[in-house]
């Protein structure tokens, strides 16, 4: 292979050439691995559906229009409460330094990048029996995890907002809530159109936490996929139900870019935060909203683990001494050999997903053209729910010589597929962020293109690659979706475990649930720190 | 009239401004001048009430608005860089303070237009404020102060970043605008010629954060 050319642009720099030569070639390993694992089931699982008569029964159904009508507005409502819990505490990060405020950012962030199983059991932990299964959990669970989508997106747009434009409004005579409304709320409006379709999409395709807290009579679009699919074995039904989800998605994508393209773009400076106490006037609020945001969403996982130790009224390490002694033998759970199995899923899953997204990372970086569109293409495990792939893979190989639905190998396969846009978006950054002029600097001191990508690319990523790791890693731990249509009792993983323990009747196995659900979150949680 | 008296601001470590007392008279222009870092525009963030003081008082044709809001204050400030809100037109950037005001459609309209005549930019209502060059956002900025008919404005370093030749036309031609509004105006600035062109008296404001009132031979 010839790695440079002298009649390549001598615009670019001759290392940017051989990179993309090389990551093109590299592009063969994740383009077949996404091909067959990602693109081929879900087409096939949404295109092959030749049953008018399954359509029209679905369609004509009272179930499913129920179904989509929950799953619609829960989706609002969780949006909206979102906002409401999110915005304060994001002005009030995008704004203000003070003591503890990393603490704050921290205890916000966390819930996002913990499995829903998790965060649904820390919200059953915290209700009243009577209200463990219903739509108040649901909703709360919803907010815990997308708080941080708020902060992290509306936030960021904040910073670039000049505190003099709000000033200028209060000059002009305009009140502290003229100026949030005619002022800020204008300029982050594409943000919060990009948060809220985030929200929004994780909401709508929602269940992990709608299989643990919707009970038997609050069911989302995907509990009912699985539902269909797996309990009832009403495969067409359960094809029509993700091609409708998958519409809607769609739907709301389309409406929703068309309204954020007519918003302003963001600025490019990013203001520096104020101390607090530079602002006495806000104080008190600040004071009150840093407090409670973070114990709002902090409580429940505390909860959790009071409630692991709880018997009754008494306090034991019963729950946890179950974990490892074997009597969860009796409801087919063998712990310690589900913690191996999901360390070993793990493992597996950052050597593919790490290596496979440094690559389309990569090639999206050097090519000249159709980046974005590589992006999109990478970007469609989020689009298209977990529940759809893992429906669309066993309705895809169930023939032999692919008759793969039972194989464990291809569990680690499938989470490296939903981890795949999460770590694009974490390595493509840091992959530009590489200076040209010191690959430069390395060819005009000798450096071969592989010793410079190996002396200062690769230096250079190794954090990010490490932060990738860690993500890679927390995703396969708390992957729950595609893994519930995948996993058989020899494959049970520890988010289907949790599942399994919450909602089984009797207090010790659910305290037993608590504690697995408390140890994954520290586990998870650990490892997120790394990244 | 303007009147500040004894201000003292100081932020987490270090004093800002020490004692500092001004007055100026009605429909006149004062022009401080400083060298950068001095103090000159948290002056103007105090007596905006942007930021918070330790000492002094602030009195406004007779009125004490030390501890008013900012949006009470009666007070106008122009910003460095004009500060024009990126969401809305240039129209709708001038008639803001009006707005707040609850001026009828009718007043807010004949008021911008009055103001984009007075700032030479008559056809401008509908421009897009992204679209503007240098000097045309300050006359926007201008106009926008102006507007809500502020009993003091405020001019924060208001040439700033345009070119020195086109800065010094631009100063007279602001000049004459106010002059013809005979509104009370304080002008910060570094730059001794710009005070000269614009200002009836200059306050000089030291590193140690005390002013001296100085007149200008004109």
């Amino acid at each position: 292979m010839r790695l440079f050319s002298r009649n390549s642009s001598s615009l670019e720099h001759d290392v940017t050439v051989v990179f993309r030569r090389v990551f093109t070639w590299l592009a063969v390993f994740p383009a077949t691995w996404f091909v067959v694992f990602f693109l081929w089931p879900t087409i096939h699982a949404l295109t092959s559906l030749t049953s008018w008569s399954a359509i029209s029964d679905t369609l004509s159904s009272q179930t499913t229009w129920n179904v989509l009508w929950f799953t619609t507005w829960q989706a609002v409502l969780s949006v909206a409460a979102t906002f409401v819990v999110a915005m304060p505490i994001t002005w009030i990060l995008a704004r203000f330094v003070f003591r503890g405020s990393r603490w704050v950012r921290g205890i916000v962030s966390t819930p996002f990048v913990l499995p829903t199983v998790v965060v649904a059991g820390a919200v059953m932990s915290l209700l009243p029996l009577r209200y463990q299964f219903g739509v108040h959990g649901i909703i709360i669970a919803h907010v815990l995890f997308n708080v941080a989508v708020v902060v992290r997106i509306v936030g960021a747009r904040w910073q670039t907002i000049s505190p003099n434009s709000t000033s200028a409004a209060a000059v002009l005579g305009a009140s502290p809530l003229q100026v949030f409304w005619h002022v800020t709320i204008p300029q982050l409006r594409g943000a919060m159109y990009n948060a809220g379709l985030i929200v929004f999409v994780f909401t709508f395709t929602s269940f992990g936490v709608v299989a643990v807290l919707g009970g038997i009579t609050r069911r989302t679009l995907e509990v009912e996929i699985y539902t269909n699919a797996i309990n009832l074995g009403f495969f067409d039904t359960a094809m029509v139900l993700a091609v409708v989800q998958l519409l809607a998605v769609l739907l709301v994508f389309a409406i929703t870019s068309t309204v954020s393209r007519r918003q302003t773009s963001d600025g490019g400076t990013t203001f520096h935060r104020i101390p607090l106490h530079d602002h006495p006037r806000h104080r008190l609020r600040i004071s009150v909203v840093a407090i409670a945001t973070p114990a709002f969403i902090a409580l429940p996982f505390a909860m959790l683990f009071i409630k692991s130790f709880r018997a009754g009224d008494t306090w034991t390490l019963n729950a946890w001494r179950n974990l490892w002694n074997g009597s969860l033998d009796r409801v087919g759970l063998d712990i310690p050999s589900v913690m191996w199995r999901c360390l070993i899923f793990a493992g597996t899953t950052v050597l593919i997903a790490v290596p496979m997204a440094y690559i389309v990372a990569s090639l999206s970086v050097y090519m000249r053209r159709g980046s974005a569109v590589l992006r999109t293409i990478t970007s469609l495990p989020i689009i298209i729910s977990a529940v759809t792939l893992g429906f669309g893979i066993i309705v895809t190989f169930n023939e032999s010589p692919y008759d793969w639905r039972g194989q464990t190998w291809l569990i680690p396969i499938v989470h490296a597929l939903v981890a795949l846009p999460l770590v694009v978006y974490l390595l493509t950054p840091a992959i530009q962020a590489v200076s040209p002029t010191q690959r430069d600097a390395a060819r005009t001191l000798g450096a071969s293109p592989l010793r410079v990508w190996w002396h200062i690319d690769a230096r250079l990523m190794r954090t990010p690659v490490l932060s990738a790791g860690a993500l890679s890693f927390s995703v396969s731990l708390g992957e729950f979706g595609a893994t519930t249509f995948l996993s058989r009792s020899s494959s049970t993983t520890l988010p289907i475990a949790i599942n399994q323990l919450l909602g089984r009747p009797g207090t010790s196995l659910q305290a037993s649930g608590f504690a697995l659900a408390a140890l994954l979150a520290l586990t998870t949680a650990v490892v997120m720190s790394r990244a | 009239m303007l009147n500040v008296s004894g201000l003292t601001v100081s932020r987490s470590d270090h004093v800002v401004l020490n004692d500092v007392s001004l007055t100026v008279p009605d429909g006149s222009i004062t022009a401080i001048l400083g060298p950068s870092g001095v103090g000159k525009t948290t002056l103007l963030r105090a007596i905006a009430g942007l930021v918070r003081i330790d000492k002094g008082s602030i009195v406004v044709d007779g009125v004490d608005v030390t501890h008013l809001p900012t949006h009470r204050r009666g007070v106008g400030l122009m910003f460095q860089d004009g500060q024009l809100f990126p969401t809305m037109n240039v129209a709708e950037n001038v008639s803001f303070g009006l707005r707040m005001q609850k001026k009828n459609k009718i007043e807010q309209a004949q008021r911008v237009h009055e103001l984009l005549t007075l700032v030479h930019l008559p056809d401008h209502d509908t421009r897009d404020v992204s679209t503007l060059s240098g000097g045309e956002t300050r006359r926007v900025a201008l106009a926008r102060a102006l507007a809500p008919s502020p009993t003091v404005l405020l001019l924060d370093e208001p040439l700033t970043g345009l070119e020195e030749d086109f800065r010094y036309a631009l100063a007279h031609e602001l000049t004459e605008i106010l002059r013809s509004t005979d509104i009370t105006v304080v002008v910060v600035t570094h730059d001794h010629r710009e005070a000269e062109i614009m200002a009836d008296s200059i306050v000089q404001l030291s590193a140690r954060g005390n002013s001296n009132n100085g007149a200008v031979l004109k």
